[in-house]
């Protein structure tokens, strides 16, 4: 069954400043949850929290309603894949290898690889398209054909859960798309809960089932992207003007951020 | 397309028993080459026809050279898989116990057990063992938290350290007086020639349980390339990992040190070497580097013995020789 992730007053400092303050929310079984907002809201903190990157000082992540502390690091990283924003750049072995190495949490400590390892990082590389690329070394890549490789590693890693840190933001359009439909394919065939930072507002309204919309390490809002996604929400947690309606495709709102020279279009604020 | 992957079993067969082949090469030649009595083919034949005229030449070979050899196969593993690990573990391709000042660190510890009159083994060990670990504390400290993957900190943080360990050592050596000094300053720059086959036997004892530990954590080492974070996401408990690494290796480089002095570059030259010719995988190149580099030791031996000297070279002078215009040429490589 797929684990729950369950965030209880959860605070995070770096040097006494909370990073992370008092947040608590819920991401349900095979969800596909994503974090917005403003640069230095704390995203990528929680997300490393809940991956269990890093310490956190008060509350308590629960993972299947046990808490996170309680699980060995190996058995962690075979509930939970991440992809941090920051991928490695010089890093000697193969792309093939490295997509293995997404196998590790599942072999014994020398991580000698089987058929079955094998067969799983090549799937893992044909759906991200980078199995034209497994000879190739990290450091000969592109940034987009990087990041299409660390998810390889992902979802070689064969987790109910996936951690991606802003994972379209070295990718071109058609890529972009390509991964969050890739990601979606995940939640609907192998019920993976996908959990992502996103600076890209109108893909999270695209794709994301629920929303988490953060600011100074707070929680502004919380709900489907219809609910987090209103003009006074985007307001009051991006200090910017922003022009929402309903998307041409579908049920979801697009929102277009105001440039200066529109500004004088919309009804003012009243003090 | 076929996932490439330099891994595999049979692969490390391969390179183990070709390096042991090259490994049993280096003994051969490093029994048979020497400064006193005969050539080369003579102690060949000595070496292997038990012909009763031949007696002089086999006491030579038996209780002088082997010894030295077996000791100069154990200094060379160990150093090696030193460097091997503090690259790994530092993500710098220049971290070695020399170089960092761990082996100046645990030369001083052996140095006051050596003044206190300790034995050889296990009081200078156990001396040499604090210092160096005194000085990876201080390597620790000085370039924790962010600085650590920081190439040019930590290799100021060693020379530094070692500029500092230099002068104790000189320190304790100038209120040294006795005919301890000549001892002391030979084994400083690297000498093998103590060698008895008691305690080479003990150091063996001491480092296999290690390199065997050593092992087991390379795919970890391979993992820890990739960033803490992503091999902590991997499954790596990264404060046991490095812990259990730092202080295996530091064991290690002590003990050899306690026996042969301060030996640079090696844990340099041959992970180096090695990786160039055998690619980046640890489960590859850990056994690699304890064949390889007791090869190598054998033969850097075998030079400092047969090469034209007063009395004899120490072998330290040979491996820094070699050791530092690659320590240059790497440092000039990665800049760019």
């Amino acid at each position: 069954m797929t684990p729950s992730i369950d965030i209880r007053n959860l605070t995070i400092r770096y040097n006494h400043t909370p990073v992370v303050d008092d947040l608590s929310f819920r991401i349900n079984a095979g969800e596909f949850f994503i974090i917005i907002g403003p640069n230095g809201s704390g995203k990528t903190t929680l997300l490393k929290a809940v991956a269990g990157m890093i310490p956190h000082d008060h509350g308590t992540i629960l993972l299947n309603d046990r808490s996170l502390h309680r699980y060995r690091r190996k058995e962690l990283a075979a509930s939970i894949a991440y992809v941090p924003q920051n991928l490695p750049l010089e890093f000697p072995f193969t792309v093939g290898e490295v997509v293995l190495m997404g196998r590790s949490p599942h072999q014994g400590i020398l991580g000698m690889e089987g058929e079955a390892d094998r067969r799983i990082a090549r799937e893992a590389m044909e759906i991200t398209e980078t199995l034209h690329l497994a000879a190739r070394k990290i450091e000969q890549l592109s940034g987009g054909e990087r990041q299409r490789v660390f998810i390889a590693r992902a979802i070689s890693q064969d987790t109910p859960i996936i951690l991606l840190d802003e994972p379209t933001a070295a990718l071109d359009l058609a890529h972009q798309i390509q991964m969050m439909d890739l990601m979606e394919r995940l939640k609907a065939e192998k019920q993976t809960t996908i959990v992502m930072v996103s600076h890209d507002i109108n893909l999270a309204a695209m794709y994301g089932e629920r929303l988490l919309m953060m600011k100074g390490g707070k929680v502004v809002t919380t709900g489907t992207p219809a609910e987090v996604l209103t003009f006074e929400n985007l307001e009051a947690g991006y200090d910017c003007v922003v022009l929402v309606d309903q998307s041409p495709m579908g049920d979801f709102p697009r929102v277009s951020p105001v440039p200066n020279r529109y500004l004088y279009l919309m009804p003012r604020k009243t003090k | 397309m076929k996932i490439e992957n330099a891994f595999s079993f049979k692969r490390l067969i391969l390179t183990t028993v070709f390096l042991l082949l090259v490994l049993g090469v280096a003994v051969l030649i490093g029994l048979s080459v020497g400064s006193s009595a005969g050539n080369p083919t003579a102690a060949f034949e000595a070496i292997f026809s038990p012909d009763p005229s031949n007696e002089v030449l086999r006491t030579i070979i038996w209780r002088i050279r082997l010894p030295r050899v077996l000791l100069a196969i154990l200094v060379g593993a160990a150093l090696s898989c030193g460097g091997l690990v503090f690259q790994a573990l530092m993500r710098n391709p220049l971290a070695e116990p020399y170089i960092l000042g761990i082996s100046g660190g645990s030369a001083i510890g052996a140095i006051v057990g050596i003044l206190m009159g300790f034995s050889r083994f296990p009081g200078v060990g156990i001396t040499a063992f604090a210092g160096s670990m005194a000085t990876l504390g201080l390597i620790l400290v000085m370039s924790s938290g962010r600085t650590i993957l920081k190439k040019d900190a930590l290799l100021l943080s060693g020379v530094m350290i070692n500029a500092f360990c230099s002068a104790i050592i000189m320190f304790l050596l100038s209120i040294t007086q006795d005919q301890r000094l000549h001892n002391i300053m030979f084994w400083l720059m690297g000498d093998l020639s103590i060698a008895d086959l008691g305690q080479t036997g003990t150091l063996a004892v001491l480092l296999l349980p290690c390199v065997v530990l050593l092992f087991m954590l390379s795919h970890a080492m391979n993992l820890l390339l990739m960033g803490k974070e992503m091999a902590k996401s991997m499954g790596v408990n990264i404060t046991t990992v490095t812990f259990t690494m730092l202080i295996v290796t530091t064991f290690m480089v002590s003990a050899t040190v306690s026996q042969s002095g301060l030996l640079g570059f090696v844990g340099l030259v041959i992970p180096h070497l090695l990786r160039m010719l055998l690619g980046p995988d640890h489960r590859i190149l850990l056994p690699s580097c304890v064949l390889g580099g007791g090869a190598y030791m054998v033969i850097c031996d075998m030079l400092a013995r047969t090469l034209p000297s007063q009395g004899e070279m120490p072998v330290g002078v040979i491996t820094a020789l070699i050791g530092a215009p690659l320590f240059i040429y790497l440092l000039k490589r990665s800049a760019s």
